[in-house]
């Protein structure tokens, strides 16, 4: 596949202007030919690259500024950055390239294609009933069948990218990042904090490297069995609910106990992380100490606490009930790759098709994809991510079409747990043997400065989601004079769209079944499952 | 002593009370910090219904409102209607640093001005970002009490 990705750098070389590169994964060109730059476009989904952002900025007040846009692709088999960037002096003369990547829709805050008035509306929101953020679900219906779904996700505007530019600082930035999702705090104050490193260009002490990887792990972890929880508690398995919703608080209050917070907030800073004064290790022995404290001695250990997790998590998945009900919501790996799915989402779509053959199943994660920090160090724990495979009861591979669906995703959850807790405890052997007195961060200042104006840089992070990725740009007083937030929600509200909708089912459902009897079109109550089973961001999407 | 009754004594040394509160959560433009906090008092560990606490799903029943995030200018009418909805006495709890004058947003266009009829009905805030569930479980009981 490499051979491919270099031809089409090759051709980039002939049709455009080769800039200059911050990071050595990043390839820049400027396009100036709208054909050149669709044609690139063309043969870049063809050989299966897919689309990271899109970033639109007004650079006028440049020497010899125009309007730009970057649009930034990648290969999954590549750890390599393509960003083709275009230049116009009209803010509207831009070429579409959703033809070629109809992900790039999301960038575009346009409301959907009106529904038919004559059919019969069900519009749930902006306030739902439970405790869910802000925003509107709009259902065409016949009978209780849903025919098709709207998003109006509209009401929760905060302005943040240009709050960044107008109230914040580079190096106080990452204040405002871990508030864009409460629930992944971790993960994007981790992608600003990169991205103002790339632009300093200085490197995290390691012991920073070891504890951003925990803590980001840590985050995974207490969000999947909050997801699982949610899901038992959609499909009336109380018991299973209240007891994962245990484990779930255990793991906030060992959040708190190693950071000083139970969200994670306030840990990540330009140049490494901050601890508490009262953190003066974090050992094997101390996190099972605190989990032991903290849930009086029933859970002794990060192992038990799996097994804790497992007697639960599988007991769920094997109930004929679940089984029956989480055959719905079905996104198939066609759509996952149009829409341009990210994170767990595009993970349990990823199954082996007929025309696969035997080549090797890509995996959508940046810990594997564009390694960092500790995953780019220790080959081992990607080797660990790699092995968390789907592998599903024989009855559901036989019909193979079925893997996407709501089951696939609550197993893919089960198995990344298993997965966090193997990470966390190889990371913490490692954590054992480093010093905590050192620094845990670099000085990032001076080699700001030093830095020219108007560079801009790629921070990305995988977080629970998906990849979160931010795109910084310095101003001419050192500060941000852009800052774009891309949050896996932003692709992801899409697949759940299309995981709804009736006319994009299965083919072999529609072959299969007559219209009406058909046992993968969702019904209203089946709604809230298929929403928690994505269990995707409002707050990421609006900005 | 059986692992539920362990779990039990990390009470918060309140007494079960014979009263009741019944709220109702609204995001006025939050990030889910503090709705994953709210979600958190229905735990065992917690367990807010011995206090007579039970979070309800529509304003009619609902004695009061737990009001999260900055109050956006697009959210400012469905709160309004939300609150007309909701029988007297009408009363708000603002949870969160964001909801009590925007926090890290105070000042921005995001946070709107809020209208005499949310204004008057705010009886109570609970500092923090976002607070941890026995800080808003004690300022629930305070106001379950009164």
């Amino acid at each position: 596949m490499t051979t491919d990705w270099n031809a089409i750098l090759a051709d980039c070389q002939e049709k455009g202007d080769v800039r200059y590169r911050r990071e050595s994964n990043q390839t820049h060109f400027i396009i100036h030919d709208r054909d050149d730059l669709l044609a690139l476009c063309k043969s870049l989904r063809e050989i299966g690259a897919y689309l990271v952002t899109v970033v639109a900025n007004d650079e006028r007040e440049l020497v010899n500024g125009s309007y730009k846009r970057y649009h930034y692709f990648s290969h999954p088999t590549a750890d390599q950055f393509l960003i083709l960037e275009w230049q116009s002096d009209r803010a509207d003369d831009f070429p579409s390239i959703q033809k070629q990547f109809p992900a790039v829709a999301a960038f575009v805050n346009k409301s959907d294609a009106a529904i038919n008035e004559s059919s019969q509306m069900m519009i749930v929101g902006p306030n739902h009933a439970g405790i869910i953020e802000s925003g509107q679900f709009r259902f065409q219906i016949m009978g209780e069948q849903i025919n098709q779904v709207q998003f109006r996700f509209g009401w929760k505007k905060r302005n943040i990218e240009k709050l960044f530019t107008t109230n914040f600082t580079l190096l106080d930035g990452w204040q405002l990042a871990e508030k864009v999702v409460g629930d992944s705090a971790f993960a994007h104050s981790l992608a600003y904090c990169r991205a103002v490193e790339s632009l300093a260009g200085v490197d995290v002490p390691e012991t920073a490297v070891y504890l951003r990887g925990l803590f980001l792990e840590l985050e995974r972890l207490y969000n999947h069995i909050r997801n699982y929880k949610a899901l038992a508690n959609d499909v009336a398995a109380h018991q299973i609910s209240t007891e994962l919703s245990v484990l779930w608080q255990y793991l906030m209050e060992l959040n708190e106990r190693l950071s000083g917070h139970r969200l994670l907030f306030g840990v990540n800073r330009p140049g490494g992380v901050t601890l508490p004064d009262a953190v003066k290790n974090i050992s094997h022995d101390s996190v099972n100490r605190a989990l032991s404290e903290i849930s009086v001695g029933r859970v002794n250990s990060l192992p038990a606490f799996l097994d804790q997790f497992l007697k639960f998590g599988d007991k769920l998945l094997n109930s004929a009930s679940y089984q029956e009900r989480a055959s719905i919501g079905i996104l198939t790996k066609a759509n996952a790759v149009r829409l341009g799915a990210r994170g767990v989402t595009a993970r349990a779509s990823n199954w082996k098709t007929k025309e696969d053959g035997d080549a090797v199943l890509i995996r959508f994660d940046f810990r594997l994809n564009h390694p960092y920090g500790v995953y780019k160090t220790d080959a081992a724990l990607r080797d660990k991510i790699l092995t968390t495979e789907p592998e599903l009861p024989e009855q559901r591979l036989r019909s193979h079409e079925m893997r996407g669906d709501v089951y696939a995703r609550t197993h893919l959850r089960l198995l990344e747990i298993r997965t966090s807790v193997a990470i966390i405890q190889s990371l913490l052997t490692h954590l054992e043997t480093m010093m905590f007195d050192t620094p845990l961060h670099a000085p990032v200042e001076r080699a700001l400065q030093r830095t020219p104006n108007f560079e801009f840089a790629l921070g990305y992070a995988e977080g629970w989601r998906g990849d979160v990725v931010y795109w910084l740009m310095k101003d001419r007083f050192g500060q941000i004079y852009r800052c774009q937030v891309r949050d896996p929600s932003r692709f992801n509200w899409a697949a759940l769209k299309a995981a709804v909708d009736r006319h994009q089912l299965p083919p072999i459902y529609i072959k299969q079944y007559p219209k009406t009897q058909n046992p993968a079109i969702i019904i209203q109550p089946d709604f809230p499952l298929v929403n928690q089973s994505f269990n995707l961001s409002y707050a990421g999407y609006v900005l | 002593m059986t692992t539920q009754q362990k779990l039990h004594t990390r009470d918060l040394g309140i007494q079960p009370t014979n009263q009741s509160l019944f709220y109702l959560h609204f995001d006025c433009g939050s990030c889910n910090g503090c709705e994953l906090e709210l979600a958190s008092l229905t735990s065992p560990l917690y367990d807010v219904e011995r206090f007579g606490l039970d979070l309800v799903v529509t304003p009619y029943h609902a004695d009061v409102i737990a009001l999260t995030g900055v109050c956006t200018p697009e959210l400012v009418e469905p709160m309004q209607r939300t609150l007309e909805a909701m029988p007297d006495p009408k009363r708000i709890i603002t949870i969160g640093d964001c909801a009590h004058d925007g926090g890290i947003f105070k000042g921005t266009d995001c946070v709107a001005k809020r209208p005499l009829a949310i204004k008057d009905a705010i009886a109570a805030h609970v500092p923090g970002c976002p607070p941890p569930p026995h800080v808003i479980i004690t300022a629930l009981l305070k106001l379950e009490s009164k």
